[in-house]
């Protein structure tokens, strides 16, 4: 049987959980510890970590945040950001991350994958996607959060992914995501058409429906969500953890939630499975 | 009472150590990483977790000399749990990347998903069990719980055990396969309870009452 999974994705930055609209103009929301725990009290499936500075700036800052995370959280954790080594992926792993994302490394060195999924296990080693609409017959692969193209097709790079032995793919619209307009089905059927490893679509969940839309497909197994959830709880009367410094009057002005319905994890949920989704 | 039981979890370079370790403190036991026969000495449980190819995790276990010793401690009684890689560790022999041999202390095979359409290999999900029989390892597990699965090979227990040591099955790929066992004093999970939120700490609760 087939369950669908939903992932809630924490951007982080130094000490702090941020969002963007196309993966810039990065606005802080609040510590990534508070949005974890609330996530897994509210039956969120997995959580993906996303370190966004350290591709660009050579480091790699996740592992405290996983030890402390992996403490207290037992749903599965993926960590991704800057992982360019096996070191970088043993210490991860043995702090509690139970998958890491690849992105810009797989892409200068694609062996890289085969050798992390044969050291590692295929299923702990995810490669990131990220997709920018550059061609009329096609989709380019981006890195350094959408900033590079890399000369790589989409569809051939998915398919290499998947012969490398990667366990699974996280497929990032990078046109789509933070605008709240829904995902983008001509990417992601091009993709899942073409592989049989799971593939997690990210970029453009607004509302409750694009959930339960994308979950009614049979070729759509997980779904990556974080501006929704973010936002719902940042909107939350007695949410405290806005005492990370900076863009408080963002959050109060409400203007991140520009073509957002923010909702909780709980009721997403409630709505799905009402809606004859299975899922946890 | 669970306090102040050790349980030896099983450190050959190949696992999530440190989930486990998290899970079986949370779920009231005194875990202990053991990497060495020596360990596996003073403990009154072991677990033996697995992320990874099972010829791999062979060879380390055979370096670590702790092949012989995990079949030891199975064979003194002492209670064993198997999670994941680690339950197929515990059969004859896998498939996964060629023909291997694994420990023995089951009787069965393992082998990979077959190839289905509209299913992703590994099984990457949280998934239900059904519950054929009661058992200790699943006690006060409702009918139809989730777990958290990752993998892309199973179980095939032997005719002569199945019936009897599956306590818990689960469907992919179209097809029923065990997601939990209990043989004597082997356990195992193909799922993750470290992984598995409440549900998965009452399966360490109960594997950890075991010998009260």
């Amino acid at each position: 049987m087939k369950t669908k999974r939903i992932i809630a994705r924490l951007d982080v930055k130094n000490d702090a959980v941020v969002k963007g609209i196309h993966l810039e103009g990065l606005r802080v929301l609040g510590s990534p510890e508070v949005f974890a725990q609330h996530y897994y009290t509210e039956g969120i499936d997995e959580l993906l970590y996303m370190d966004v500075v350290a591709s660009l700036y050579n480091r790699n800052g996740l592992t405290e945040f996983v030890r402390r995370t992996a403490h207290k959280i037992f749903v599965p954790l993926t960590v991704g950001g800057g992982i360019r080594k096996f070191e970088d992926v043993r210490e991860l792993l043995n702090c509690g991350a139970d998958k890491v994302v690849i992105n810009t490394a797989a892409v200068k060195d694609p062996q890289l994958i085969s050798q992390l999924a044969h050291k590692f296990g295929s299923s702990t080693i995810v490669v990131a996607i990220e997709a920018i609409k550059d061609r009329p017959d096609g989709y380019g692969v981006y890195i350094d959060n959408g900033r590079e193209y890399t000369g790589l097709d989409v569809l051939e790079w998915a398919m290499e992914i998947e012969s490398l032995g990667a366990g699974e793919i996280i497929l990032t619209s990078v046109d789509r995501e933070g605008t709240g307009k829904g995902l983008c089905y001509e990417l992601i059927n091009m993709v899942t058409s073409a592989v049989s490893i799971p593939v997690i679509v990210h970029g453009g969940i607004g509302k409750v429906e694009h959930l339960e839309e994308a979950m009614q497909k049979e070729n759509i197994d997980a779904v990556c969500v974080s501006s929704v959830f973010h936002y719902e709880l940042v909107s939350q009367a007695n949410y405290a953890a806005c005492n990370v410094a900076g863009n408080t009057s963002f959050i109060q002005s409400g203007k991140c939630k520009k073509n957002m319905s923010p909702i909780s994890v709980l009721d997403c949920k409630r709505v799905l499975k009402k809606a004859g989704v299975r899922i946890r | 009472m669970n306090c102040n039981k050790k349980i030896a979890v099983i450190d050959y370079g190949m696992g999530n150590i440190y989930s486990i370790m998290n899970a079986v403190e949370r779920s009231g036991g005194e875990p202990i990483k053991v990497s060495s026969p020596s360990g596996l000495a003073n403990v009154s449980h072991a677990i033996l977790p697995g992320v990874g190819a099972f010829p791999e995790a062979i060879s380390r276990l055979r370096e670590l000399k702790l092949d012989k010793a995990v079949i030891d401690f199975a064979a003194k009684g002492k209670p064993l749990l198997g999670i994941c890689l680690g339950m197929q560790l515990l059969c004859d022999s896998s498939t996964e990347n060629g023909d291997t041999r694994g420990l023995g202390i089951l009787n069965a095979r393992v082998q990979r998903f077959p190839v289905t359409t509209g299913y992703s290999i590994p099984q990457i999900q949280w998934n239900q069990v059904s519950r054929p029989v009661e058992s200790v390892l699943l006690r006060n597990i409702p009918q139809n719980q989730y777990f958290y699965f990752l993998h892309s090979y199973y179980v095939s227990l032997g005719n002569n055990i199945q019936s009897e040591a599956t306590i818990s099955t689960s469907v992919y790929c179209n097809m029923v396969y065990c997601s939990a066992l209990e043989h004597g004093n082997v356990f195992a999970t193909q799922f993750h309870p470290e992984k598995s939120t409440d549900a998965g700490h009452q399966i360490l609760k109960n594997f950890l009452s075991l010998g009260d």
